[in-house]
């Protein structure tokens, strides 16, 4: 075992002449809940990206459980993309199969448990499902891994206040002790209080990145009440995307 | 891995043509019994125009068959890899050449059945009779011509080989292109045209320029062959074998290449 | 009891004293199990981790003693927990009397309000 799950050393991202990640030099232990908290457009979604494979850096290096991205980290890292990624004929129960076949660690009991508390009957076709609905899947199917890295991109953005705090609760009570949690976020009030840290991500540099108690402590103010200050101080430049 | 990866790749197989398939053998019996039934016109009792519609509905249906065909392998590889279904494929456990090996094993079975399914129904039109099919004197048959090619059995092996080997050049020109597209950021299907197009005309010139050398060089005269005319036929064979497993080989890696190492899904 | 977090403090800190106050009050009675750390992490809406920092602090506080066996106790202590309860009420007490200073009233007027809402209570 690798002393840092994450390992990120002066990562750098450019889609043409657009940077999206610059720089980024990151460690990130195991057992925590980490936010990774930015406007849209600065690099959050990119840097996910990176860490599960889907993307190269232009340049830099990331290591995963000491390992460059690759079927090995693919194997311990439980990816919630920010989109739909299934073909929509299929069923619940057949992706469930599908995740049962090529991850060591899913659990199909414990996603057939989660359905239910969810409302969702594994037995529809995804193409029936409301888009809600679809996110529940692909959050089951996410948590119910047994993994050491959980992405978790914007998995709260779009969705009622019941289901996130579902959500939340799910995280929450589904990681493992070994399993390190990172969130996506622009909305931080929601989930602040089941964070262990914070990174703050801007114009594809990381601007802080300390725990929430310690941010909390020295300045008085929740992490909502910074980001607010920090993003209303220094607006986007260029306007993002 | 490829084998699991296989069990999901053939799940959507069996989803687009189960249907078509069948259906391309049904008209085709029905038009045994229809179009082609009797030689006496009594017998038919068929307006002229149905039987027209049923002529037009069987070449719809295999030119259907083909142009989806070519859409599925396509598709399969642009949307499965490329596209939103490749944030759940390059997200497993899998390494890229057991991806693109598996969308490749299913092409080419798609391809295969669709011209079984095409030579199949053609000889269902026929309208022959058990009786007339157990007539047949397949021996006399086979040992005419074998008197004509001596080396039947070789060169069926080699006409097989012939297609195969040009069946996976042409897919996996198909899965470079589409590759090399995806590289060009916002016109990626451009990029995929330009890049198939760009390929098709590099390979001509390399051909032209090959051949050229060739005739250039007198290599014919050099080799000093009684080049009689069934060697000739093999000769041509295992050129265009070697020539199209050199391009498989060349394109396959090409497309694992850039999907290792240059993979942007944005 | 609810659990209330303010935005102004480390949420570790918040946790703690109103696992304190329900230990003082009673809920959580001398000797008693605690709940595990994921179960109070949940009902709260917090990290583990978090709730974990919280509970420690009980334990430096004298509140709470881990055993091996049995996991995280209320300590059987009761002077300990009669001296926070105490900590607690003293607290209150001065919350309430330099508030009520503020208004003008002395301790005797004080005094005469409480008679008073006891009688209308």
């Amino acid at each position: 075992m690798a002393d840092f799950l994450i390992c990120c050393r002066n990562l750098t991202k450019a889609y043409g002449h657009r940077v999206a990640l610059q720089g980024v030099d990151l460690e990130l232990g195991r057992g925590r809940i980490v936010g990774l908290l930015g406007p849209n457009g600065s690099g959050k979604t990119t840097l996910i990206k990176i860490f599960c494979g889907l993307l190269q850096p232009t340049l830099g290096e990331v290591t995963i459980d000491g390992q460059a991205p690759g079927v090995y980290t693919k194997s311990i890292i439980s990816y919630l993309p920010d989109r739909m990624y299934f073909a929509d004929w299929m069923r619940a129960t057949d992706l469930f199969d599908l995740f049962s076949d090529f991850y060591a660690d899913f659990d199909r009991q414990k996603a057939m448990d989660m359905c239910r508390a969810l409302g969702v009957n594994p037995h529809d076709r995804v193409k029936t499902m409301s888009k809600g609905t679809k996110e529940k899947v692909q959050l089951v199917m996410v948590m119910a891994r047994k993994a050491q890295l959980y992405l978790l991109d914007e998995p709260i953005a779009g969705v009622d206040p019941a289901a996130r705090e579902f959500i939340l609760n799910t995280i929450l009570t589904n990681y493992n002790e070994e399993g390190t949690v990172l969130i996506s976020t622009h909305l931080i009030s929601d989930i602040e209080r089941v964070l262990d840290e914070v990174i703050f991500l801007q114009n594809g540099r990381i601007t802080l990145h300390n725990s929430v108690d310690n941010i909390r402590e020295q300045e008085g103010k929740s992490v909502d009440a910074l980001f607010r200050e920090m993003f209303r101080a220094m607006p986007m430049e260029g306007g993002g995307f | 891995m490829l084998g699991k990866l296989l069990k999901y790749d053939f799940r959507s197989v069996s989803r687009e043509f189960m249907l078509l398939w069948p259906a391309a053998l049904v008209i085709a019996l029905v038009m045994r019994f229809t179009v082609f039934s009797g030689t006496g016109s009594e017998s038919n009792q068929l307006p002229d125009l149905v039987n027209v519609l049923v002529v037009l509905a069987y070449f719809a249906v295999m030119v259907a068959m083909f142009v989806i065909a070519l859409l599925f392998i396509i598709q399969r590889f642009y949307k499965g890899l490329l596209g939103q279904e490749g944030y759940l494929m390059n997200t497993l456990p899998v390494r890229p050449w057991q991806l693109v090996t598996s969308k490749l094993i299913c092409a080419v079975v798609v391809t295969v059945i669709s011209c079984a399914v095409a030579f199949l129904s053609m000889i269902l039109m026929i309208p022959l009779t058990f009786q007339d099919i157990f007539n047949i004197d397949f021996q006399s048959l086979w040992k005419n011509l074998a008197d004509v090619f001596p080396d039947m059995v070789l060169l069926l092996v080699e006409l097989a080989l012939t297609m195969l080997t040009g069946l996976v050049a042409s897919i996996t020109q198909l899965y470079v292109s589409m590759a090399i597209g995806h590289l060009f950021g916002k016109n990626r299907i451009v990029g995929s045209i330009v890049a198939y197009v760009g390929i098709g005309m590099a390979l001509n010139v390399i051909f032209t320029l090959g051949a050229s050398l060739l005739s250039a060089l007198n290599i014919y005269n050099w080799m000093d062959w009684n080049l009689n005319y069934t060697t000739g036929v093999h000769l041509v064979l295992w050129l265009l074998i070697v020539s199209d497993a050199v391009l498989s080989v060349v394109f396959f890696f090409g497309t694992t290449y850039i999907l290792k190492n240059k993979l942007n899904l944005e | 009891m609810e659990w209330k977090l303010t935005d102004d403090r480390p949420i570790w800190m918040q946790l703690s004293e109103q696992m304190a106050r329900r230990i003082v009050a009673g809920q959580y009675p001398p000797g008693s199990k605690l709940p595990a750390v994921r179960e109070l992490a949940a009902d709260a809406g917090v990290n583990p981790n978090t709730m974990q920092r919280a509970l420690a602090q009980l334990e430096n506080d004298g509140l709470a003693v881990s055993n091996r066996t049995a996991g995280r106790m209320v300590t059987e202590n009761i002077a300990a927990i009669e001296a926070v309860r105490r900590n607690m009420a003293r607290q209150l007490a001065e919350e309430f009397l330099s508030a009520i200073q503020d208004l003008g009233y002395t301790r005797d007027d004080v005094m005469a309000l409480w008679k008073e809402e006891e009688h209308h209570g």
